[in-house]
């Protein structure tokens, strides 16, 4: 049974589309059924402990919904999700704070997921405080030796997060992620905002992490490249579709689909060969 | 088209401490050329964007050292007066993010023709809608009539960035300053960004300084490369020179950081540490502190620009 890590099974999310006023009252008297966009569409797929499953997908192909979906800030239409064998979505108050220790996530923006009015002793206990955790060791210590782990300095708890650069940012973002030490991360589009150098650092830190924890990661970008050289696995989005499920040893060579080789060629076009002059 | 001469710029960081954001840095952009300026963040490749437009506040500026030239033109000392002259009109601005850059209340043309009646007070709306249209289509915009009356959030990501080039080209300027204009965007959009922007380079003969922390996709479109830190220049050569066989260690480095698409699977290597702050740099090489080769002498004394080959030039002791 608990084979897997997370199970998903036909996950579907629709957004209905807002209209106008006008719209809103002709669509009434003509019991038309509201617009709606289908972000997610039967998606099923699982993951097993230590492994690093790639989502790849452009803007609007349904990713970031996927991982909001499966973190609880939105509700499925339909379908499961099984955490250890938990389901996600029909567990209780309860239930989901044991669940939800267990998953957490990364966010992309580096500024604007950390409270800039917290500390970043304040930003790492708050976690702990809504899971009654108290670490042996006293609190400050065990956040010091977290904020290590991460590589940031030990003199950062009295900081606040506008002293930090971006990249530093996303080492507390996930450091704050790691303070309940969960089973799995969420990193939407973790590495988007940061500069190249900086990217290669948090995504060395995150495989570290892979290997010391033994955690896994969803880890979720619109960048070929990246997802590619990360992950073990990738899953193409589309238009809330899984369009090929991958390998990433074989992506370049054996992608099927008309847009996993459309995704393909443009990353290779980018990073490899150039734009034709 | 563009000359800067031995700039160097100190602004005014809180608690009276001094910031040498950017220290004798000559480049020349010429014309029909584009050259690539890469960084990462906090290497001052953006106050070099905005003090060539006179874009800093005055009241930020400790001391500036060393010319820059538009077209011949001094602009170091330029009033305010002189400057609305040269932006927009002889130098184009193309931004970060279209989203935040546009007004999101303003229809496409009004955005667009604010620019022409910025620099032509005495136009006619037709004329002004007219030089709109022209920008647009320029600005590869197949049908811009029916794109007139849009909102910037009624457009695709990338006619957003498009328009944001329409807005740069309508004065029909000789240089392009484009500050990573397609970061953070799909690999698709951006080889279609920077296709369009070559066009212009190729077919109007415009002049560009791209500025970009990613050296992927500054090969793409630049001739030269500059390659900045901590408000030095390390290297500054050809970009198919630069790239293949890069003579600066940080170079090198920032090469192996890349994310790459190769047969072979392995993760980028990263570069330790962090960029020193403006005020706290090393004694010699600003880059001795993370350099993997970095020698006793890099360590004490900071290594002069100099020419190892046609317009090639490095700063290494190596």
């Amino acid at each position: 049974m608990e084979e897997y890590l997370l199970k998903v099974e036909n996950l579907c999310k629709s957004f209905v589309v807002e209209k106008s006023l006008k719209k809103k009252i002709l669509s009434f008297f003509n019991k038309e059924r509201p617009e709606a966009v289908k972000a997610l569409d039967n998606i099923s797929f699982n993951i097993k402990s230590g492994e690093i499953l790639g989502i790849l997908g452009e803007s609007g192909s349904g990713k970031s919904t996927l991982a909001r979906t499966l973190m609880g800030i939105h509700k499925p239409d339909s379908g499961s999700a099984y955490l250890l064998g938990k389901n996600i979505f029909t567990a209780n108050k309860t239930e989901k704070l044991d669940i939800y220790k267990n998953m957490q996530m990364v966010f992309q923006d580096p500024y604007g997921s950390l409270d800039p009015r917290m500390n970043i002793r304040q930003i790492l206990s708050e976690p702990l405080k809504i899971h009654n955790i108290i670490p042996k060791e006293g609190i400050d210590n065990f956040l010091n030796k977290s904020l290590e782990e991460v590589g940031l300095s030990k003199d950062s708890l009295d900081k606040y997060p506008s002293e930090f650069s971006g990249g530093q940012r996303q080492r507390i973002g996930i450091c704050r992620a790691l303070i309940l030490n969960p089973k799995l991360i969420i990193a939407d589009e973790a590495v988007s905002a940061l500069d190249v150098s900086v990217q290669a650092q948090i995504l060395d830190l995150l495989v570290k992490l892979k290997e010391k924890r033994g955690i896994s990661i969803i880890f979720i970008s619109h960048d070929v490249a990246v997802v590619r050289q990360i992950s073990s696995r990738i899953i193409l989005l589309y238009h809330g579709k899984i369009v090929e499920e991958i390998d990433s040893d074989r992506l370049l060579s054996d992608a099927k689909h008309e847009y996993s080789r459309k995704l393909i060629n443009a990353a290779l076009t980018l990073r490899e060969s150039g734009i034709n002059r | 088209m563009l000359k800067i001469d031995n700039y160097s710029l100190t602004l005014k960081g809180s608690n009276k401490v001094s910031l040498p954001v950017l220290e004798n840095i000559s480049l020349k952009v010429d014309k029909g050329k584009c050259l690539g300026i890469a960084g990462e963040s906090g290497s001052g490749k953006s106050v070099l964007a905005m003090s060539i437009l006179g874009l800093l506040p005055k009241t930020s500026i400790e001391h500036i050292s060393g010319q820059i030239y538009i077209n011949d033109k001094k602009i170091t000392n330029a009033s305010e007066k002189e400057l609305n002259d040269i932006r927009g009109k002889e130098v184009g601005f193309i931004f970060q993010e279209p989203m935040t850059a546009m007004n999101p209340l303003m229809k496409l043309k009004e955005q667009i023709a604010e620019v022409v009646y910025a620099h032509k007070k005495e136009i006619n709306s037709k004329d002004a809608d007219e030089a709109v249209i022209k920008a647009l289509s320029r600005a590869g915009f197949k049908e811009p009539l029916k794109f007139l009356d849009s909102y910037p959030h009624q457009l695709s990501g990338g006619m957003r960035q498009r328009a944001m080039i329409a807005m740069a080209l309508v004065m029909n300027p000789k240089l392009i300053i484009a500050d990573e204009p397609t970061t953070a965007i799909d690999a698709e959009l951006q080889t279609e960004i920077l296709t369009e922007l070559r066009r212009q380079i190729d077919n109007f003969g415009l002049s560009m300084l791209f500025i970009s922390h990613d050296l992927g996709v500054l090969r793409s479109i630049s001739d030269d490369i500059a390659i900045l830190y901590c408000g030095n220049l390390l290297e500054k050569g050809p970009a198919n020179l630069v790239l293949k066989n890069p003579k600066h260690p940080y170079t090198a480095d920032l090469i192996a950081a890349l994310p790459r698409l190769t047969l072979e699977r392995k993760l980028p290597s990263p570069i330790k540490g962090t960029l020193p702050s403006p005020n706290n740099k090393p004694k010699g090489c600003v880059y001795s502190d993370r350099c993997k080769k970095a020698k006793d002498i890099c360590f004490n004394t900071r290594p002069p620009l100099k020419e190892i080959g046609n317009n090639y030039f490095v700063t290494c002791w190596e």
